[in-house]
């Protein structure tokens, strides 16, 4: 999905192996295990039975053997790049691990983000594997996920062995759009209300035209008037099309975060409506434009602001 | 999870393979109680019939403890009793395995049963079998863990992790400090087993008869002494209550020495019999370490004996003890009361004959004379079982031949004592050791004479000489045994299966040899002897050859690294890295965080005329890069267009 990789944010590793020391500790069932194996210990001892001895050392060596297989299973997992697409306000963030390719097969590993969900992941041999895991995504702004913690209790579920990496990972998150109804012309629908758009689109000057009731007083030529040649208006190329400005000033909303919801809401609706459509917040302006990346570029502003 | 269901069957099986050498030490009931709710789990798995709720599976569990404690308990705790509630418990299990936490502590429980079972029923047998227990319950545990896997997968890995496990094991074995003795005890593990009693009455000893259980295994060093002489000493008893001999006070004191003409010196393997005294053939003259010799020549240890001892003895069949000492008023003690006829007969004897050897020949001349007869089944006694026996049946085993006569020898003013212990032995031809079973159990007299000390006299070797000869196997087993067995043609295979036990048991002797007496001693000269008896040069050569072997280790291992490094590495990450470097010759550098679309879109806008090229490299690149599986033909075709690809 071509449209999609042009507003991911991409993230890498830095050196994971120098942070990615692997640390493991016994769960619950381990340490019952334990306790179970001294006790049988403590039983063949004190009986002095070697039978008793040889099943005890049998599962103990084991548990040993399997912690070799455990250290084998989490030993150089490592990530090439995090993907993750922007997401609304509310909604999940998904970020997409690229795991290093593996020439053996890894089983039931977990990978999690701070303290998002575990995601459970087996590998084939020699395979690239992608790892999505869900962080809920809070506030609009980013989101960056500062640890990255890989955990696996292959193969009895006795020992948890565990690696974390530090990350330098983000994801986008877009305001909560509120659902817009309809777009209202009045207060929105401006050819080329801004003075810098305007300004950048000198080079599409067409020509001139008489006034007609409507148009924006921003573009009558007052030089014309003044030399008594009536109202004229300049013409641009591409205003023919409805062109609308989602404004800051024109949203009369106190709160600042809803005021961006609305914002968020109008982008969308202009975009689902195939319009052309620029944004306006204070201090920052974007020219009207279509299309997925013009979208995105929008409610990153609105994410940002 | 679809697969989840298996897990009622998968617990059932394992509680049954690990429970399974169990169920023969059980009371019928435990199994009983286990093959129930074992099937209704299995038909509630099958059959979709609904599982027991926790209120049930409660009052379940408090009846089958309950019993437990009634029936095997005994007020004590008991290691029957542990395992009696460690089977209602397996019982109960496959009822609850909702969750992850009762199965695996189900498993759990299951090693718990392994364990008992290698304590109760201690052979090569059950040691083998527990390898493939552990093998069903660690591949369950793992399966338990990976429930989408496939069964197969998990007991393959499960048989790997057991496979590496074995050699750190036999380490931990070998070199695991052990220690003397055993620190505390739970009474009764020896319960559910019949076998010596420290008393005698009549019964006691022919209730053995049919127990084809091994009571011990001697090794003679040389020559074997002859049948007749293959008395295996026991206990003492010296105190007669009319009924029951028991071992009463006993007589402490100094302990005799003696000597003996032919001297034999034998390995004694004794099973466990849960009581404080050794076998040894009669009369023993040193005393292994840890034990001590009573003035009554019975060989006592400081604990019970809860497992198979070995010990080492020498005896001697001619021995004598001298000395009668304070012994002489406990030997001729007897009851005021009960069996009249007897005493008076005895006291006849001695009016009439005076001295004490006329009596014992005389004694002996009446058990040959008067119709006695030798037999396993003997009616029962009553309130006077000696004169009943006597003068009424006159058929009986050996206590009841034993019992009399040291009774009348008493009454004569004769001190004697009764001895019970083993009379005979199977020898097993493929170890070339001797089998004493429960069944050859025997009890004779000790009498003291003025002249000759303490002299053995066995009144069942008087009524039936073939006792001594040839051994009761022969003499009174066709007696236990159905008719048909007896007739010739299943005779043969009589002896085929004797044959075949015999080969086992020599088996089983050698690995208990080996493997069961390992201890502490055989520790310390093992490994002292691994360090003692190196010599420089064999230190040399193994210094030089772990050198050798070290050194080629690490050179594969380094080989080994660097082929894993390049296999590690991507081709396809590889060929675009080159596609990479190609644009980045012509000013085109990728950004650390341009990911391969930006990269080609931002690559296309300044090479316009390169486009198509571009794009078709990073898609593909894509494509192949996160592919599940890749296919050949598409890689070498990606491999191609970056090597055509020529910005320049």
């Amino acid at each position: 999905m071509p449209s999609n990789s042009v507003v991911k944010t991409k993230s890498y590793f830095r050196s994971p192996n120098k942070n990615g020391r692997i640390r493991w500790f016994p769960t619950r069932y381990g340490w019952l295990f334990v306790l179970v194996l001294l006790s049988m210990l403590l039983g063949s001892i004190n009986y002095n039975n070697n039978l008793g001895f040889l099943f005890t050392f049998l599962l103990g060596s084991m548990l040993l053997v399997s912690l070799v297989h455990s250290y084998g299973n989490i030993r150089g997992i490592g990530v090439d790049e995090i993907d993750a697409l922007p997401v609304f306000e509310g909604q999940d963030a998904i970020f997409e691990l690229n795991l290093h390719v593996l020439p053996r097969q890894r089983m039931a590993v977990r990978f999690r983000l701070d303290n998002s969900q575990e995601t459970l992941v087996d590998t084939a041999p020699g395979s690239c594997v992608r790892v999505a895991v869900v962080l809920p995504a809070g506030k609009r702004g980013r989101i960056s996920p500062r640890e990255l913690h890989i955990t696996s209790e292959y193969p009895f579920g006795l020992f948890c062995f565990h690696a974390s990496y530090q990350l330098f990972a983000d994801c986008l998150v877009y305001p909560k759009p509120v659902p817009v109804q309809k777009l209202s012309l009045q207060d929105l629908l401006q050819a080329h209300s801004a003075d810098g758009v305007a300004q950048e689109s000198v080079e599409d000057f067409k020509g001139l035209r008489t006034f007609q009731n409507g148009d924006a007083t921003q573009h009558i030529f007052w030089k014309a008037f003044s030399k008594g040649q009536g109202l004229m208006v300049k013409e641009f190329m591409g205003s023919a099309s409805p062109c609308l400005c989602v404004s800051w000033e024109k949203i009369r909303v106190e709160n600042v975060e809803k005021k961006l919801s609305v914002l968020c809401g109008m982008v969308l609706k202009a975009n689902g409506m195939k319009l052309e459509y620029g944004i306006r917040l204070p201090g920052h302006l974007i020219a009207p434009g279509k299309g997925a990346q013009h979208k995105h570029v929008c409610l990153r502003a609105l994410a940002l602001f | 999870m679809k697969t989840e269901d298996h897990q009622p069957l998968l617990i059932v099986a394992v509680l049954g393979i690990a429970i399974g050498p169990l169920l023969l030490n059980l009371p019928v009931w435990v199994a009983g109680w286990c093959l129930t709710f074992w099937g209704y789990a299995l038909l509630a798995y099958k059959k979709r019939w609904p599982w027991p709720n926790r209120t049930v599976r409660l009052t379940l569990a408090c009846i089958g403890f309950m019993t437990v404690l009634i029936f095997l308990g005994r007020g004590s705790l008991g290691g029957q009793m542990f395992i009696g509630l460690l089977s209602v418990m397996a019982g109960l299990k496959p009822l609850e395995t909702k969750s992850h936490r009762d199965r695996v502590v189900t498993l759990f429980m299951t090693y718990f049963i392994i364990i008992s079972s290698l304590f109760i029923i201690e052979n090569l047998l059950i040691t083998l079998y527990m390898f493939a227990s552990v093998l069903a319950t660690t591949a369950c545990l793992i399966h338990f863990n990976y429930p989408e896997r496939h069964l197969k997968t998990n007991l393959r890995l499960a048989a790997l992790i057991m496979v590496q496990a074995i050699p750190l094991m036999i380490l931990f074995f070998i070199l695991f400090p052990r220690a003397e003795g055993t620190f505390f005890t739970l009474p009764g593990r020896y319960q559910g087993r019949t076998g010596f009693s420290e008393s005698m009455q009549p019964g006691s000893i022919s209730k053995l008869v049919r127990e084809d259980r091994t009571a011990f295994r001697v090794q003679f060093q040389g020559k074997f002494p002859d049948t007749a002489s293959l008395y295996w000493r026991g206990l003492v008893l010296w105190h007669f209550d009319g009924k029951s001999w028991t071992r009463g006070d006993v007589p402490e004191g100094y302990q005799p020495r003696v000597r003996g003409q032919k001297v034999f010196q034998y390995d004694m393997i004794l099973e466990p019999h849960g009581k404080k005294y050794l076998f040894t053939l009669d009369l023993p003259l040193t005393t292994p370490p840890l034990t001590r010799l009573t003035e009554d020549f019975t060989l006592m240890t400081r604990w019970p004996l809860r497992k198979t001892h070995r010990y080492q003895v020498q005896s001697s069949p001619d021995a004598r003890i001298h000395i009668l000492g304070r012994q002489g008023q406990i030997a001729r003690q007897l009851p005021e009361n009960g069996n009249p006829k007897a005493k008076w007969l005895a006291k006849a004897w001695l009016s009439r004959l005076g001295s004490s050897e006329a009596v014992l020949d005389q004694a002996m001349a009446y058990f040959r004379q008067n119709g006695f007869s030798y037999t396993l089944s003997p009616p029962l006694l009553g309130e006077n079982p000696v004169d009943d026996f006597m003068f009424g049946s006159k058929s009986g085993y050996c206590e009841h031949f034993a019992s009399a006569f040291a009774y009348l020898m008493r009454a004569a003013g004769i001190p004697a004592r009764i001895v019970v212990g083993y009379l005979g032995g199977e020898h097993n031809s493929y170890g070339n050791y001797l089998i004493v079973k429960q069944y050859h159990a025997h009890a004779w007299v000790e009498v003291f004479m003025e002249k000759q000390g303490w002299i053995r006299v066995d009144p069942t070797a008087i009524v039936a000489p073939e006792r001594v000869s040839m051994g009761l196997a022969d003499s009174l087993l066709s007696e236990s045994l159905p008719d048909f067995l007896v007739q010739t043609g299943l005779g043969r295979m009589r002896n085929f299966f004797r044959k075949a036990d015999y080969m086992w048991d020599a088996i089983n002797l050698q690995w208990d040899t080996w493997f069961m007496e390992y201890s502490r001693l055989e520790q310390l000269h093992l490994v002292t002897g691994f360090f003692s008896k190196l010599a420089w040069r064999q230190v040399l050569w193994m210094v030089g050859l772990g050198g050798v072997l070290a050194g080629m280790a690490v050179m594969g291992w380094v080989r080994f690294k660097g082929a894993k490094k390049a296999r590690e590495k991507d081709p396809v990450k590889e060929a675009y890295d080159l596609f990479c470097a190609k644009l980045e010759g012509v000013g085109i550098g990728r950004e650390p965080s341009q990911g391969p679309v930006d990269f080609a879109r931002m690559a296309s806008l300044n090479r316009g005329d390169l486009k198509e090229a571009i794009e078709a490299i990073s898609n593909r690149y894509i494509a192949l890069r996160y592919m599940e599986h890749r296919d050949k033909a598409s890689q070498q075709s990606f491999f191609k267009k970056v090597k055509m690809f020529d910005p320049k």
